[in-house]
Order: C-alpha cells, then sequence, then structure tokens
C-alpha cells in the first residue's frame, strides 16, 4: 500500500507529502532528474522517492538584478536557456549536468573547471526554501546579493547529499556572459614541464577562467594521447587576445611543441567535450588538495606515471579515471596510496564506481574532524534520519 | 553601581589568563560596553586572552557556570555585535593578533582573530597578492570581527563578501571545546559549517584561527569620477551600468552633504556643488581597461553626468578613495550623532528606495545623508540628530524602521554587510515567517544547548518589535541609545 514515489505539484504540496510520510516513519530520498545517483552509497531501497520534476516555476527573475530565483526541479539547461536570452549565465560547469535539476546540482555540490574564477554554489547561491524533516517548509538568505541577515543555513544544505532536506527553491547571483573567449591548447613531452607552466600561467595577473592539465586522455576534442595544458580565457577582445598570446608563448617557451588557440563555434565546442572529461572513467576518485599538494602527488607521489588525469591547477582539484577493465583491488588500492599522501591535508572521494569497488572502500572516506558537530546539525534538522539514509558521510 | 560576577568566576578566569589580563574596574567595564552602534551595555568582566587555549578555558568556565559570553574584536561593529547586553564576560580578542602561515603558492592564509583587516593585505602585498574584503574600517577592524559579522566593504561588488574569501577556521565551540571546521582546500567534506559560522555574530563559538582566501592583485586599476546635478541621474547611471553586463570593482555614492562634509574635512576633490557624485573602479588585466572605462563612461554621460573625470595617478586615486573612506568620520561635521542603516534593495530599485529615503527625511524633519554601494544596492543612509533633543531621537527611529520597511517591502533585506545584533534582531520577523526563525533557533541550540554565546543577539528575544530601539526609556537595563 506504500506508494514508493510522490511527485508533488508544488511546494506546498512537497512540505505535506514529507509531513505525511514521516509520520509514518518512512524515509525519503529526493531525486530531481536522477542523473547523478551514481554519487555516495546505495539507497536504502525501502525509501520513498520524492520528485521533484514539477518543481520547475521560475519564481523570479529581473536581469538588471543580476539574480534569479527558480524552483529546485527546473534542469540546468532550461535555467541557461532562460539566462542566455538576456545575455547572462550561471557560471558553474559541471560534468554531465545538461538533464541535470538544479536542486540535484546543489545537493551534490557539483562543480567543474571554473570555479576558481567564478566561485562555487556557495558563492552563487543567495537564499533557499527548503522542506525539512517534519514537513515545514524553512526559508534563509534572500534575493538580493548582499545579505548579512539571519544564519546561512542554505550553505549547509549544499552538497549535502539531501540529508538535512529536499531544496525546493533557491535564489542565485547570475553574471552577464562573458564578450570573447578562447581556449589554448598546448602539448607537453613531460607532465613535470606541463604543471610547471600551468601553475605559472594560473597565478599570473591574467584572469583567465579556468587552467587545466590533461594527461593520458584522448579527448574528441581531437588531441593526441600525452599531456595537454588547457586554458579557458574569458574577457574583453582585447583581453583575450593578450591572454592567449602570452600562454601560448610562454608554453613554446618551456618546450611545447604543439599549441593553438581556439576561438568561436570551434572553441564553444571544445570547451564542451572538455567539460565532460572528468566524467569518463567507470570509475573516478576526486581529489581536493592545496594546488602545491596535489601537483606533488602528480609528479611524483601516487598519482604519477600513466595515470589518466585531469587537474584544475588553481583549485587543486584532480579527477582519477580508470576504465572498466580495470581490477577494483587494483583500484582500490591506488584510492587508499591516495588517502595515504593526502593525509589531513586533502581530500579523496569516488564519485562514481562499479559494484566491485564500492564493496571494497568507503566511497567518502574518513569524515573530517568537525563531524561531531555536523551530527549534531543532522540531529537538530533531522532527528528521526528520515532523509537519504545511509548514503552520505559517517551516518549523516 | 553595576553587576559583578560571581567571585569563583573571576578567580577562576584569573587563573587562566592571569590576573593582569582581568578587568572589573567601573572604568575598565565601560571602556568595553560600547561599539560603534548606539547601544550600550556594561559587561560584568572583561577578559583578554593570550591563546586560543586559553579562549577555550574561559569559554569553559563561563559555560559551565552558566554566564553568558561575548567575544570581542575592535568594537567597530555597528549593530551592537560585541555588546554585552546580558552582562556576563567580554572576551577581548586583541592579544590573538598573530599572522600564523602565508602560503603564498596555495594562496591561503592563517590567522588569528585579532589581526587588523588591512595588515594581512600589507603582509602580503609585496607578493603580488591581497585579501580581498575591504570594509572601511579596514585599518582598525580585525579578521575575527569580520568573520563573525560577514562583512563587505566597496570591492564587494566584484570579489563578494567576507564569507567568499574564508576557507576554514578552527573555532571554540560554547561548551569550550576546540574544533577545526573547513580546511586551506576546496572540499573539505561534510556540511559547510564554514559558510554557517561566517556571519552567525558570535552566537555559535569564537574563531581562534582563520584561514582566509588571498587573491593575485590585479595588474592595473582605474579610477573615476562621475558628478551629477540630481540624485535620480546618478543613481539611473548605476543601475544601467549594472545593467549593460559591466561589472565594476566598486561602484559607490554619495549625496550633496557627504560630498562637503568629506571635501571639509579631507579635500578630497569632489565638486561641492553636485548633488551626488559615482566613484567607479575597475580592476584587472590593463588591456580591457579602455574598454570598460569606455563605456561606463558614455552611460554616465548618458545619464546626464556634468563631470566624468579618471585618476591620473596613483597620488589622485588614494585622493578620491579618501574622501569615500573617510566618510564616516566626516559625518561629524554635519551633527553630533548619527544613525547608519544597511538595508539591501534590488538593484533595479535603487532610484525607487532613493526617493523614498528622501520623502522620509522630509516627512520626519531630518537630514538624512547617503554615501553607500550603489552597484551592490546595500544602502547606508546616515540619519543625523542631537542626542539631546529627545523628540528628534523619535523620530530618527521612526524614519529607520520606515526605510527598513521600504527595502524590505521591495524585495530586500535588512543588513547588507553590518549584521543583525541586537539592533535588528526584533525586525528578523519582517523577513522571515517564524517557522524560518524557529529553524534557525534549532540549529543554534544544537551548537549552543546552555545559550551562552552572545545571547539576545541575531534572533529575536521575544521582546515587541522594534521595542529596544525605539526609545531610552524601554531599553533594558545597561542599555542606552
Amino acid at each position: 500500500m506504500n506508494d514508493p514515489r510522490v511527485r508533488p505539484a508544488n511546494l506546498a504540496e512537497a512540505a505535506e507529502a514529507v509531513g505525511k510520510i514521516a509520520a509514518r516513519g518512512l524515509s525519503l530520498r529526493p531525486i530531481g532528474a536522477g542523473s547523478r545517483g551514481w554519487l555516495g552509497r546505495p539507497a536504502e531501497s525501502e525509501a520513498v522517492l520524492i520528485e521533484t520534476r514539477d518543481l520547475r516555476n521560475l519564481e523570479h527573475y529581473e536581469p538588471g538584478d543580476l539574480t534569479v530565483t527558480v524552483e529546485a526541479g527546473m534542469a540546468f539547461e532550461t535555467l541557461a536557456g532562460l539566462l542566455e536570452a538576456e545575455g547572462q549565465w550561471l557560471p558553474v560547469n559541471p560534468a554531465r549536468s545538461g538533464q541535470s535539476t538544479l536542486g540535484g546540482l546543489l545537493a551534490t555540490g557539483a562543480t567543474g573547471s571554473i570555479r576558481s574564477r567564478y566561485g562555487s554554489w556557495r558563492d552563487l547561491v543567495l537564499g533557499m526554501s527548503v522542506v525539512l524533516a517534519d514537513g515545514s517548509l524553512s526559508r534563509s538568505g534572500g534575493r538580493v546579493v548582499k545579505n548579512v541577515s539571519g544564519y546561512d543555513l542554505h550553505k549547509l544544505h549544499i552538497g549535502a547529499l539531501g540529508t538535512l532536506g529536499l531544496i525546493g527553491s533557491v535564489s542565485l547571483r547570475v553574471m552577464p556572459l562573458p564578450k570573447e573567449q578562447r581556449l589554448v591548447l598546448a602539448s607537453f613531452k613531460d607532465r613535470a614541464v606541463a604543471l610547471e607552466v600551468a601553475m605559472a600561467t594560473a597565478t599570473s595577473q591574467l584572469e583567465l577562467a579556468a587552467v587545466e592539465v590533461l594527461d593520458n586522455l584522448s579527448p574528441s576534442i581531437g588531441l593526441a594521447e600525452g599531456t595537454w595544458m588547457a586554458v579557458r580565457i574569458a574577457g574583453t577582445e582585447a583581453d583575450c587576445a593578450r591572454s592567449a598570446r602570452e600562454i601560448q608563448e610562454a608554453s613554446r617557451m618551456a618546450g611545447s611543441r604543439r599549441h593553438v588557440t581556439l576561438a568561436g563555434t570551434e572553441c564553444l565546442r571544445a570547451l564542451r567535450d572538455l567539460n565532460e572529461l572528468p566524467m569518463e572513467g567507470t570509475t573516478i576518485c576526486r581529489i581536493s588538495a592545496p594546488p602545491s599538494l596535489a601537483i606533488q602527488l602528480l609528479k611524483q607521489g601516487s598519482l604519477g606515471g600513466d595515470r589518466r588525469v585531469i587537474c584544475d591547477i588553481p583549485g587543486g582539484i584532480v579527477h582519477v579515471l580508470w576504465n572498466g577493465d580495470a581490477e577494483p583491488s587494483e583500484i582500490i588500492k591506488s584510492v587508499d596510496g591516495i588517502r595515504a599522501g593526502l593525509g589531513r591535508s586533502g581530500s579523496a572521494i569516488l564519485l562514481d564506481a562499479p559494484d566491485g569497488v564500492r564493496a571494497g572502500i568507503d566511497v567518502w572516506g574518513p569524515p573530517p574532524p568537525s563531524y561531531p558537530l555536523m551530527q549534531s546539525i543532522k540531529r537538530a534538522l533531522d532527528p528521526d534520519r528520515i532523509w537519504n539514509r545511509g548514503r552520505f558521510i559517517g551516518d549523516l | 553601581m553595576s553587576p559583578t560576577v560571581d567571585p569563583a568566576v573571576r578567580s577562576e578566569i584569573a587563573g587562566v589568563v592571569g590576573a593582569r589580563y582581568v578587568f572589573d574596574r567601573d572604568e575598565e567595564k565601560r571602556a568595553y560596553s560600547y561599539d560603534a552602534s548606539l547601544i550600550r551595555a556594561r559587561p560584568d568582566l572583561v577578559c583578554v586572552p593570550g591563546s586560543a587555549e586559553e579562549v577555550a578555558a574561559v569559554v569553559r568556565v563561563a559555560h559551565r557556570h552558566r554566564v553568558p559570553f561575548v567575544a570581542r574584536g575592535a568594537g567597530t561593529g555597528i549593530a551592537g555585535g560585541s555588546i554585552p547586553i546580558e552582562g556576563g564576560i567580554v572576551i577581548a580578542l586583541t592579544r590573538l593578533n598573530r599572522i600564523l602561515e602565508v602560503n603564498i603558492p596555495d594562496r591561503y592564509a592563517v590567522v588569528e582573530p585579532g589581526v587588523v583587516n588591512l595588515d594581512l593585505t600589507r603582509r602580503v602585498e609585496n607578493e603580488g597578492y591581497c585579501y580581498r574584503p575591504d570594509p572601511s574600517s579596514q585599518k582598525v577592524c580585525t579578521i575575527g570581527g569580520n568573520v563573525a559579522s560577514n562583512a563587505g566593504g566597496p570591492h564587494c561588488l566584484a570579489y563578494g563578501v567576507t564569507s567568499n574569501h574564508i576557507l576554514g577556521m578552527e573555532v571554540v565551540l560554547p561548551d569550550g571545546s576546540i574544533t577545526e571546521i573547513g580546511a586551506p582546500h576546496l572540499e573539505p567534506g561534510g556540511y559547510d559549517l564554514t559558510g554557517l559560522f561566517t556571519g552567525s555574530e558570535g552566537t555559535l563559538g569564537i574563531a581562534t584561527k582563520i584561514i582566509c582566501r588571498l587573491s593575485r592583485s590585479s595588474e592595473a586599476v582605474r579610477t573615476m569620477l562621475a558628478s551629477y546635478d540630481r540624485m535620480e541621474d546618478a543613481a539611473a547611471a548605476v543601475e544601467a551600468i549594472i545593467a549593460a553586463g559591466v561589472i565594476p570593482a566598486a561602484l559607490e555614492m554619495m549625496d550633496r552633504e557627504i560630498i562637503r562634509a568629506v571635501e571639509a574635512a579631507v579635500g578630497a576633490g569632489y565638486p561641492v556643488d553636485a548633488e551626488a557624485v559615482l566613484l567607479i573602479e575597475i580592476e584587472g588585466p590593463r588591456d580591457g581597461l579602455n574598454e570598460s572605462s569606455d563605456v561606463i563612461k558614455s552611460l554616465c554621460l548618458d545619464q546626464g553626468a556634468r563631470e566624468f573625470r579618471t585618476a591620473q595617478s596613483e597620488e589622485e586615486r588614494q585622493k578620491l578613495w579618501k574622501g569615500r573612506k573617510g566618510a564616516l568620520g566626516a559625518v561629524a561635521r554635519i551633527k553630533p550623532m548619527y544613525y547608519l542603516h544597511d538595508g539591501v534593495v534590488p538593484r533595479t530599485r535603487l532610484l525607487w528606495v532613493m526617493k523614498k529615503i528622501a520623502a522620509t527625511a522630509a516627512q520626519h524633519r531630518l537630514t538624512i545623508v547617503n554615501v553607500f554601494h550603489a552597484g551592490d544596492g546595500n544602502l547606508h543612509p546616515f540619519i543625523l540628530f542631537d542626542p539631546a533633543d529627545a523628540d528628534e531621537v523619535r523620530r530618527v527611529h521612526l524614519a529607520g524602521e520606515e526605510i527598513l520597511r521600504a527595502c524590505v517591502e521591495c524585495g530586500g533585506t535588512l543588513s547588507g554587510e553590518h549584521g543583525i545584533g541586537i539592533e535588528k534582531n526584533e525586525m528578523m520577523g519582517w523577513i522571515f515567517s517564524e517557522q524560518d526563525l524557529e529553524t534557525m533557533r534549532r540549529v543554534r541550540s544544537a551548537i549552543d544547548p546552555a545559550g551562552v554565546a552572545n545571547p539576545k543577539k541575531v534572533l529575536p528575544s521575544g521582546a515587541r518589535c522594534g521595542e529596544l530601539s525605539r526609545s531610552p526609556g524601554s531599553a533594558p537595563a545597561g542599555a542606552w541609545i
């Protein structure tokens, strides 16, 4: 008699449904497009799914304010289209995100290569309405770009995998679209040299959208296997031209044999392909570390040699990819090695992995030092642990 | 006779920090009874710990005896956040003023909470880096206080507020335990506690170490001044610049009264017969600046600017900024006291709200002057008054409430960067439902079940809306406006 799915038509219905289901002692799992179900531990099968697909209203958009408020079930692509029509964008570029809903991207904390320039969700979210475990609808923040009124509770829900509530609607800061974009690609024989050039580029006074190093990947954009630096430039025509020139020159001086600058539609197509690369493996490990530590690991540590890697240089974010033919025990050994190399100075999570790998390792790794405090917050907002039980870090 | 703390508490605290760092004589307590707001209340005891461990030990004493405590930095807060409205212990963090680590390759610094904001930028500027948040009080305010109030500043427009620049902290929780939240990298894992603690105004604990993100300094900077004969035209220019997709690093507006006061005080070179000036700054790689400044110039002129000029030297640029940053001090030339508000409106409602403020001033026969972060829609109306004139004081409070009501009515909020503190907590019901506030209370009590960390701040305490700020007679014992 239990309906395993509910699909509320609006926020009030969502709140009512949550209250009723929670009162029956059942657990709940929020789901948007279902496009990021690979993140975290497997879901409990008896959880009731609460679908946000029908919560897709545009609540408020005034382009002159550079802010937008939407319901969380709206697809990222849909919002991008609305903004583009006004010459604006939401500056985040997570892979596999086209169909994803905003709520799903927020809950999974999905980000991409441009976060060091534009910030991540925590820097873009201005406010949120959330359905809590008791069926109440609770709001924090607002829809203006500066606001210190009350606690920023919305930040708790970003990357929380729906364990504190269902994100119902969100207010976001948006930006004018960059006037011009370029992509500079440069190949290097030696990974260490590529990393050095990339680090120097990232710490220059050029304002770049992304600086990445890719190794042992052959993306569809036509790069041969080997080590590549990819630099995304966004700004005025004059900025783009000068940045591209200087980066090509620095690459050439460092011994790069092939370097190319893409512009226009060719650039946009390449950027789209590049965006998807971090997810092109059957097992994907995402490392976060201070950039110099990430680079050190890529040079000589457990990530050296022939590993397939993508490193966001200024962000210190590294994606390590394995194919389906890799032995689970080898992958587990590698991830354990990466975690040992990072110690308490970084984190390494498995974004996606086949069951054989998941069975042998905690995808989240050890909880952070403030875990007891996180447990207190979980108890305060979800005392009966109805939300997404078992999937997030520790027992959150 | 002011209240005193239990002798046992006093001696335990003296045992922790040393007797020379405990103050409880009347004149000493008075020195810790104020900030830059109009609210005053004396603590029962002041202590000045010398390390994070001492802060934790003091908090443990307070927690065990259920005595409230309030952390204090430079005391430059504008919402009474560090005023010990319930008495108890003021924990002054002035001795925790060391920059513990500067890591240029990884672009962060670890500082103690008592480090002065500008000192961090000074420490790293020779290496081409800076700490972005730049509140106007940055020469004296501390980073601990900035974190507590999620402070802003003129350059927030391009770079965001304090919370966008804090990676993590070491925190003494209200029970006196120490924990680390966040980390000097982007994905520390779990819930974003750094985001929750930043801006919590000392109600969730005391930061004893702060990991600040350092930013690469811009290659070039250009500062421009546009002057107007009508305030409306200046406001329209701001809306036009933002709508055109040009985001300056800073976009500040000053009105006639401020311009004159600033000129008299520091001689910044503003035209004293203008009704309004815009101070506009753009930063970035030098190649793009011409294009951006051309767009800004033509938009300013389109909206009727009678003069548009660009600072031709670093000296001239500093002079223009000296006027803006010295505005607060210059206001005293007009009237003995001011009540400064911090409301925010959506940027497209700037013109509307400026008219509303002018009408409010006229209706209540008050002088209201404006110097504010126009590009963010963050207003700073200064309502001027003479504290000896009781009726004027009454009208000041009425006008302040009306202005904030107008901000809320058009989709804005109560405070953009100063905080809620004890000044606006009873107004929180204007923007949040009882359910919203109850959720915030739940999170607060999860972290401070004993209710000892800066009590009666941020969330409504149950007093009738606006009661505290309405008149001196109705303020709680120990407080005056």
